[in-house]
């Protein structure tokens, strides 16, 4: 009997503390796993809508690098078109350069051979001219058929 | 021949050629022209005849032994004359040289200095006399000179006219070029 009443008890004993324990998980772990629940599936709401701003700024991100990488070509081919523009006025600018030096050296050439021949003309030319008409006067008075012939060829000059 | 730069003589000159032209021969106006050369020669000569006629001594003896001596033409005297009463003697050589180129002018005539460096023979002569004939249309009368200086060729000027194609002239050509380029 004893021991029925030990067993009773014992039964008892286990049903309040598994009814306690059953309490105990209701009213605060259930309660807070529920909350930690609730918690969680806000977070992961959040967490989701995060990744979709993310996913959208991800996107906008890469339409916009893309949108710079386009410029950047564009500018790209635009400063290569300006560098040859560039290349070729600098090309053009250096040939006009050049031929105007080389105009410049050839009318200082022609300058200076100028100079040179007018030197010379003033010095040298009026005493060969004089030496010739004196060369050309001796030869005259020696062969005189050739003053002849001369008159000859005036004459025919004045008649054809 | 150019005028001379006196009026004066140049109204004697006309008076004389209106009066006596058509008598007037060539030959005549090379004496007056011997005249009008010895008169340059000899400035003071007309002027000493004209004072001496001026006092009337002997006055027509020494008129005539100029007129003889030159061959000049009896019509000149009466000019004479007429210039020793209006004491107008010592324009004799202006006058005569007017009437010279007054005949000329009136009988369309040119003088022509020709210059050869070689002698010319009369067809060449004659060939050359043609051309400035057509050149400036009047009579021409040549004289012509020997003239070594211009190496080769001919010059032919009158007073107004020249005309030249010598080596010498081609030279000169050649030294005025080089001037003008220098």
């Amino acid at each position: 009997m004893n021991i029925s009443i030990d067993l009773i008890f014992n039964c008892l004993n286990i049903v309040v503390r598994v009814g306690l324990v059953v309490f105990i998980i209701q009213k605060y772990v259930v309660k807070y796993i529920s909350q930690a629940l609730t918690y969680e599936q806000q977070d992961l709401a959040m967490l989701v809508q995060q990744e979709v701003k993310l996913k959208e700024a991800c996107t906008d991100l890469e339409n916009s690098m893309k949108n710079q990488q386009q410029l950047y070509d564009d500018l790209q081919l635009k400063f290569m078109l300006w560098q040859k523009q560039v290349d070729a006025v600098l090309e053009h600018e250096k040939a006009i350069s050049l031929a105007q030096q080389a105009k410049m050296q050839q009318q200082l050439e022609k300058k200076q051979e100028y100079v040179h021949r007018r030197f010379l003309i003033e010095k040298e030319l009026p005493g060969l001219l004089q030496d010739t008409a004196q060369i050309l006067q001796a030869k005259f008075s020696k062969d005189k058929s050739l003053g002849k012939a001369y008159t000859t060829k005036v004459l025919r000059a004045l008649y054809e | 021949m150019r005028y001379s730069q006196s009026l004066v003589a140049k109204q004697y000159a006309k008076a004389y050629i209106l009066e006596f032209a058509s008598s007037l021969q060539w030959q005549d106006i090379e004496h007056m022209k011997s005249v009008m050369r010895f008169c340059r020669r000899h400035h003071t000569f007309m002027s000493l005849v004209s004072e001496l006629t001026t006092k009337d001594l002997k006055r027509h003896v020494l008129i005539d032994d100029m007129f003889e001596h030159f061959s000049l033409p009896d019509s000149l005297k009466k000019l004479v004359d007429i210039m020793v009463v209006h004491k107008r003697l010592p324009l004799f050589p202006s006058v005569v040289q007017d009437i010279c180129c007054l005949y000329l002018e009136k009988n369309n005539m040119l003088e022509v200095t020709i210059s050869t460096a070689t002698e010319l023979d009369a067809d060449e002569l004659k060939k050359f006399e043609d051309f400035f004939m057509k050149l400036s249309g009047k009579k021409i009368i040549s004289r012509v000179i020997i003239d070594e200086a211009l190496i080769a060729g001919v010059r032919m000027q009158s007073d107004v006219l020249l005309w030249e194609y010598s080596i010498a002239a081609r030279i000169r050509l050649l030294a005025q070029q080089v001037d003008l380029t220098s």
